[in-house]
């Protein structure tokens, strides 16, 4: 993090229209703005405001129709589908509402997939950094377990390991505690401050705003336009948020 | 993605369905079975086919009359004698690449030897006869060329007459006694090894070998002969010798330059291509077959390969947003056809060599498995897989990562 005061993502008149036969939608209107590293950012909105459209443009998934989107000084309209997946594949983890797990295999081979595409680590390394990323969400133990038999909010932490086991510049969350329940949605959040306090830049997308309290910069978007961009003044941490909740049956039990 | 991580991939994926992955494979597993046995019957076909000739004589060519016309009426192939024992004579004088030269007069005989009796051939020959047939005398010996000049009433025979003439436990040494061929006294002077059936399921052993001249002097009369058989010196000399007696017997028969044979040559490489023939048609219809298994198989391939990719859409669409390029989903997907293919080929081999050893125990044909087939397997399958999986492979790589991704 040399350049710390360099931008990492800055994109400028940004425009998407999606065409259905003749129906244009505009879901992007000249959106400027810039992400600094070790940003953490909530974008929020209405469904169809377009703040899903902006995650996957900057995530590199799809491309802007107009304007201009550089990450880390490289212009990514000049980028070949395949060089968008290497640099996805760099610098970027996605976490997705429902955790798009492959069915059927391990947590291991789940969080161990990144490395098998581009990078030459040999086995026992790849063995080494999942481990590491699974200590990170807290699910060591259940390394060698079929992901069908966790719950939605150790699928999604197995999600996040995926994510974070390239050590990417930037974490991409699409709605990451859509599918959960307040407890499990905080202990999500906690493990996303604690990867930022580490560095890491998270860019998540929610809808809902005890989730956006957790992120240190507020975004809103409404018809496909930011009407607000604030830092959060009133920023929680999950951690403590989670200490407040009502103590469960089964936590006494596991404790 | 590395060779090795993709194959475990594919075979992973391969494995969650199955039984559905086995009945994808069984098109491709039947044809190439059928095609290993197929290949196997046809190569012992014609192996034992190639050993019943060869019992018929090495390089042995033989002249036969061949069918004329007489008066307006085509007469068949032998109707008509035209073959002489001066013919025999021109061979000889003509013909430097034949090596055994034999006159045969052939006629129907009942022998009788004290009680018993059987309708059998007699057969006039020289003493060479034995050599061009590869006839062997087990027991006793050949007449000899002192015989023929002697029109000495001497024999040999097969096997299958010593069992109905004399007895079927062998007590009684046929050698030395006098059997009646048409009421003529021969005395037996040797016993044929046995040969077997010929490539027509005739009985070779079912004869008598006497002197020629014995059998035109003493019983036929007739001037004329059956056939004339011949060797060449050599299999590459088998031509000329062919050329050779066609010459001497057209210059005897005095036919000019422009008219036809009244005689035929035959070899036994012509009766062996005619039987191997009829086989290779036989192995073309069954190489439709198989051809047809495996098409049929390659687009059952296609066709759950496009389930496949249709069921993974969000699995592809994941692999996409975390880093997987064109050519990497192309490759899992290509690998997963061909690692099919190939797989079903195995099995296919497996059960083809297995189905032929069967074939061989319960009918007691003869199969002959040979590593070309197994190699032309392989690549068969290869291709099938390569060929049918690209294009589903293909269809997934372009997939959109964000549609694959919401896809429901």
């Amino acid at each position: 993090m040399a350049a710390d005061n360099n931008p990492l993502i800055t994109i400028t008149s940004l425009v998407k229209i999606y065409y259905t036969g003749n129906i244009a939608f505009t879901a992007l209107r000249e959106i400027n703005m810039s992400v600094m590293p070790n940003e953490m950012i909530a974008i929020s909105g209405a469904s169809g405001s377009g703040k899903s459209t902006l995650m996957n443009i900057l995530g590199c998934l799809d491309r802007p129709t107009k304007g201009k989107y550089l990450f880390k000084d490289i212009d990514t309209a000049v980028k070949s589908s395949t060089e968008l997946a290497h640099l996805r594949r760099e610098n970027f983890g996605f976490v997705f509402q429902s955790y798009n797990l492959l069915p059927r295999t391990t947590t291991f081979e789940n969080v161990e997939l990144p490395l098998l595409y581009g990078t030459k680590y040999g086995r026992s390394k790849r063995k080494e950094i999942v481990m590491n990323a699974l200590d990170k969400v807290g699910l060591k133990e259940k390394v060698y377990n079929k992901t069908n038999e966790l719950s939605g909010g150790q699928q999604q932490r197995v999600a996040i390991a995926r994510a974070i086991v390239n050590n990417p510049s930037v974490i991409f969350a699409d709605e990451p505690t859509g599918n959960l329940d307040t407890r499990t949605s905080f202990e999500i959040m906690t493990i996303f401050q604690n990867l930022n306090n580490e560095g890491a830049t998270v860019i998540l997308v929610t809808h809902e705003h005890d989730i956006a309290d957790f992120a240190k910069r507020k975004i809103i978007f409404r018809d496909g336009k930011i009407i607000s961009d604030t830092p959060n003044v009133t920023l929680k941490i999950a951690a403590e948020e989670l200490k407040k909740l009502p103590k469960q049956e089964e936590d006494l039990i596991s404790v | 993605m590395n060779a090795y991580n993709l194959i475990l991939s594919a075979l992973k994926a391969l494995r969650k369905n199955g039984f559905r992955t086995f009945l994808t494979m069984l098109g491709i597993i039947i044809g190439v079975a059928a095609v290993i046995v197929m290949q196997s019957i046809g190569a012992g076909t014609e192996k034992s086919v190639s050993e019943r000739i060869s019992t018929l004589g090495a390089n042995m060519i033989m002249v036969v009359p061949a069918a004329v016309n007489t008066n307006g009426v085509r007469m068949s192939a032998g109707a008509s004698l035209t073959l002489t024992y001066p013919d025999v004579t021109m061979i000889k004088h003509y013909s430097p690449s034949v090596k055994y030269l034999s006159p045969m007069i052939r006629s129907v005989a009942s022998v009788v030897y004290q009680h018993n009796n059987w309708k059998t051939t007699l057969t006039g020959v020289a003493p060479e006869y034995l050599s061009i047939r590869d006839f062997n005398v087990a027991k006793g010996i050949p007449f000899t060329n002192d015989d023929v000049k002697k029109l000495n009433k001497v024999c040999l025979i097969g096997r299958t007459i010593q069992l109905n003439l004399f007895d079927t436990i062998g007590s009684i040494n046929p050698i030395g006694k006098t059997i009646n061929i048409n009421s003529v006294p021969f005395t037996v002077i040797g016993i044929l090894e046995p040969k077997g059936q010929n490539a027509y399921g005739q009985d070779q052993d079912d004869l008598i070998i006497a002197p020629y001249s014995s059998v035109k002097e003493r019983m036929t009369g007739s001037i004329y002969l059956t056939m004339i058989f011949a060797s060449s010196k050599s299999a590459d000399e088998i031509n000329s010798a062919i050329d050779q007696i066609s010459y001497a017997v057209r210059l005897n028969h005095r036919i000019p330059a422009e008219g036809t044979d009244d005689f035929t040559i035959t070899t036994t490489a012509e009766i062996a291509s005619t039987i191997s023939g009829v086989a290779k048609t036989i192995s073309v219809l069954l190489a439709c077959v198989a051809a047809i298994s495996l098409l049929i198989g390659g687009i059952g391939i296609m066709n759950i390969m496009f389930v496949s990719v249709t069921e993974r859409t969000r699995e592809i669409g994941t692999r996409l947003a975390i880093g997987a390029t064109f050519i990497d989903v192309l490759m899992q997907f290509l690998l997963e056809a061909v690692v099919l293919s190939l797989a079903a080929g195995i099995i296919g081999i497996v059960l083809g060599i297995a189905i032929s050893r069967l074939i061989t125990i319960l009918f007691q044909w003869e199969t002959i498995i040979s590593p070309t087939s197994i190699v032309i397997s392989f690549l068969v399958c290869t291709f099938i897989g390569v060929f049918f999986g690209f294009y589903p492979a293909r269809k997934a790589a372009r997939l959109n990562p964000i549609e694959a991704l919401r896809y429901e």
